[in-house]
């Protein structure tokens, strides 16, 4: 029998690519839930970023399927965007992303948007050599050798991770990535769930901390930040520490780093990480049962975070690049998991404060030239120098320079003060703050002056930090107008459990069923659990306390709560009734404050 | 002369180095920083096992870094793995691995 013809292999060619497109399709299809979509083929665009048609394929492509499809997706992609992108640019960006996913509406209906894998990444080899691309060639062919399932088994894994992306606007941050992969692995057979799991745990996760949910799909835990910083370090932790703490010296072999060591002899490379896993549980405890406070519960939580990154890894580099039998790795749990969710409600109050800060001075910054108000009454004729601006003056004479800003600086603090003292609305406090916050600056630029710039050494005041509100209030307010702006989206942050269904549950034994508290949600339906404390009303600062409170209910114990809510007192809400808008505290310029100086 | 450095000033001067694009706050603070990968790792055996890499993730955590880069990298179109953040992340990444020891190979973007 003869070599089969050109167009047979064509023929064939084609319906391999249908079978594997198919498959993805279905994927998709059976998490999402959505009836309409459109799907974007880049083979069939047949066009690269060069092409100055590109636009006018897009559009047709699309708006054969659904007429106004394109303007729609344009519309929606460039909603909120600081720098609109063209039609050309979205679609030389669809051509760079597939396979891919999101949802838009067309005509008031919500659509999945779904971007085919193009035929360069359709089989499981191919798909699998994308999550791997920084492994050798020859690593790569272990690992897919020791791979279960076909082209269409890895493309409708692949889809169904991709559909659940249909069901959120925000993408591209690990408790999405997470939530994807949970509803994706829950439809999958044990087989495949182990291996889209393994390849989470093998892939570049220093690189793709967003995609790093290898440590997170047999547990039910909440992803908190901390998961993220731990996936982006911990494969160069364990390398740096063999590197440096391995016993190089009595080493028989020829490796002389982690990489090689790991290559040539992993049960030396993993036995070595094992102790130094038992050291830092053992380090992490005797803390915690010293005295069990933030941050010795920190410790204990972050070893248990880092101890199953590392033991998914070596479970995946075992089981696919050594075709070794070994069991899963059970989730850590050192301490109770009500006191591992109140310590990242407390986290994530911290790190929320600090970016709330940030943005506020940089929008402070913005909105407000300090020196140039400071200088607005200044007499430049009477002044004998020969500045003509701050600026040089700052040159010509700092004492001059920084005495003016100073009497500017207090008489608005004194302002601010009074006016928060007679009635300490949300205004003042933010007026307190900005007060505060600008004199600080002056501080810095002082120590910076006399630090780097002056010649002669300091013989002034002694240059202290101004503290015009205790920091306890200062983060409560930060965290409230956090809460105030980012209501809907720090529910979704903390919102990292996968829609289980009864089917759910029979797809996998790695579905989100671990050993870890974890408890299901409202099963397949529209509604979703509120928890008392957060629904009870808007959160308030208590200035007398410093703390941040919705109801009687501190917001760290709201954060916990929101993870594993009391079951005697959740209410039902219907998840497709958008909750009402809280009202914003309109960001105050400084010109429509008491602050202003005449 | 005193140099004060209580958190509120030291927030000051993070936020201050933000505003001028300094990028203090959003580089990554490493333990290898101004000394040896041989001596970075004797420090870090001092606190026993992995101890010193977790308090360094956490501390990342708390000055809102974390958060950044989160909110940085939201995207409207979800994919499945790293393909087109790779260009992106290969610059942030491979923290605490020290660069003498290993360079990750230049990504190839799609």
């Amino acid at each position: 029998m003869g070599m089969p013809s050109r167009r047979f292999q064509k023929i064939r060619e084609a319906a391999r690519e249908a079978v594997n497109e198919s498959a993805f399709i279905k994927g998709t299809q059976e998490t999402s839930g959505l009836e309409k979509g459109i799907y974007i083929d880049t083979d069939k665009l047949n066009a690269d970023a060069d092409d100055p048609d590109i636009a006018q394929k897009f559009i047709k492509h699309l708006d054969e399927q659904v007429p106004g499809a394109a303007d729609a997706m344009l519309a929606w992609y460039n909603d909120e965007r600081d720098e609109p992108v063209s039609m050309r640019e979205l679609a030389i960006t669809i051509l760079s992303k597939g396979p891919a996913a999101a949802s838009f509406m067309i005509n008031d209906e919500k659509y999945g948007a779904t971007i085919l894998p193009n035929s360069d990444f359709d089989t499981k080899e191919e798909l699998i050599r994308v999550f791997i691309p920084f492994h050798d060639e020859d690593a790569q062919d272990k690992i897919i050798s020791n791979m279960p399932g076909n082209d269409k088994d890895w493309n409708r894994a692949v889809g169904l991770h991709e559909g659940d992306h249909q069901n959120t606007n925000i993408h591209n941050t690990l408790p999405d990535e997470t939530r994807a992969d949970r509803a994706a692995i829950a439809k999958l057979t044990p087989e495949m769930a182990l291996a889209w799991q393994d390849i989470r745990s093998l892939a570049e996760n220093g690189l793709d901390p967003i995609h790093a949910t290898g440590a997170l799909l047999n547990t039910g835990d909440q992803v908190s930040s901390l998961h993220r910083a731990v996936a982006q370090s911990y494969r160069g932790t364990i390398d740096n520490a063999v590197n440096s703490g391995f016993n190089w010296d009595t080493y028989k072999g020829d490796a002389s780093s982690a990489e090689t060591l790991l290559e040539e002899n992993p049960d030396a490379y993993f036995s070595f990480v094992d102790q130094e896993i038992k050291e830092t549980k053992e380090t992490a405890m005797e803390g915690y049962n010293k005295d069990p406070n933030y941050e010795t519960v920190g410790n204990v939580v972050g070893a248990q975070i880092l101890v199953d990154y590392i033991k998914n890894f070596e479970g995946a580099h075992r089981r696919r690049a050594l075709g070794q039998d070994v069991p899963v790795h059970e989730p850590t749990q050192m301490i109770s998991q009500a006191e591992e969710d109140k310590f990242y409600g407390e986290l994530h109050i911290k790190e929320v404060v600090n970016v709330e800060q940030s943005l506020h001075i940089i929008e402070l910054d913005e909105s407000i030239d300090i020196t140039e108000k400071s200088f607005e009454g200044f007499d430049w004729d009477d002044y004998t120098g020969e500045a003509t601006e701050p600026l040089e003056l700052r040159g010509e004479n700092p004492a001059m320079y920084f005495d003016v800003k100073q009497k500017y600086l207090d008489e608005l603090k004194d302002q601010a003060i009074a006016q928060h003292t007679e009635n300490p609305t949300p205004e003042a406090t933010q007026n307190l703050i900005e007060a505060q916050i600008h004199m600080n600056q002056h501080i810095v630029d002082m120590q910076g002056y006399w630090e780097f710039d002056a010649e002669e050494p300091y013989k002034g005041e002694e240059l202290k930090p101004v503290e015009l509100i205790p920091e306890d209030d200062v983060d409560a307010f930060y965290m409230e107008r956090n809460v105030r702006k980012e209501q809907p989206e720090s529910e979704q942050k903390l919102e990292s459990k996968p829609p289980v269904s009864e089917e759910n549950h029979k797809g996998s034994d790695l579905s989100a069923q671990g050993s870890k508290g974890y408890e299901d949600g409202v099963n397949g339906s529209a509604y979703t659990a509120q928890v008392s404390g957060l629904e009870q009303g808007e959160p308030t600062v208590d200035f007398k306390e410093g703390t941040i409170k919705v109801g009687d209910t501190t917001m760290g114990d709201v954060f916990a709560q929101s993870t594993n809510p009391d079951p005697n007192n959740v209410t039902l809400v219907d998840a497709r009734i958008p909750a009402p808008e809280d009202p914003v505290i309109a960001p105050l310029t400084f010109d429509n404050t008491a602050l202003q100086l005449s | 002369m005193q140099n004060p450095t209580n958190n509120l000033l030291k927030k000051t001067a993070i936020s201050l180095a933000l505003v001028f694009d300094l990028a203090a706050c959003t580089t990554v603070p490493t333990p290898s920083e101004n000394t040896s990968p041989m001596e970075t790792r004797k420090e870090q055996r001092e606190m026993k096992g992995f101890s010193q890499d977790i308090l360094d993730a956490r501390k990342r955590v708390e000055s809102g870094d974390v958060l950044r880069e989160t909110e940085k990298n939201k995207e409207k179109l979800s994919t499945p793995m790293m393909r087109s953040e790779t260009e992106d992340a290969s610059k942030e990444s491979q923290i605490g691995k020290d660069d003498t020891i290993f360079s990750p190979p230049t990504p190839e973007v799609e």
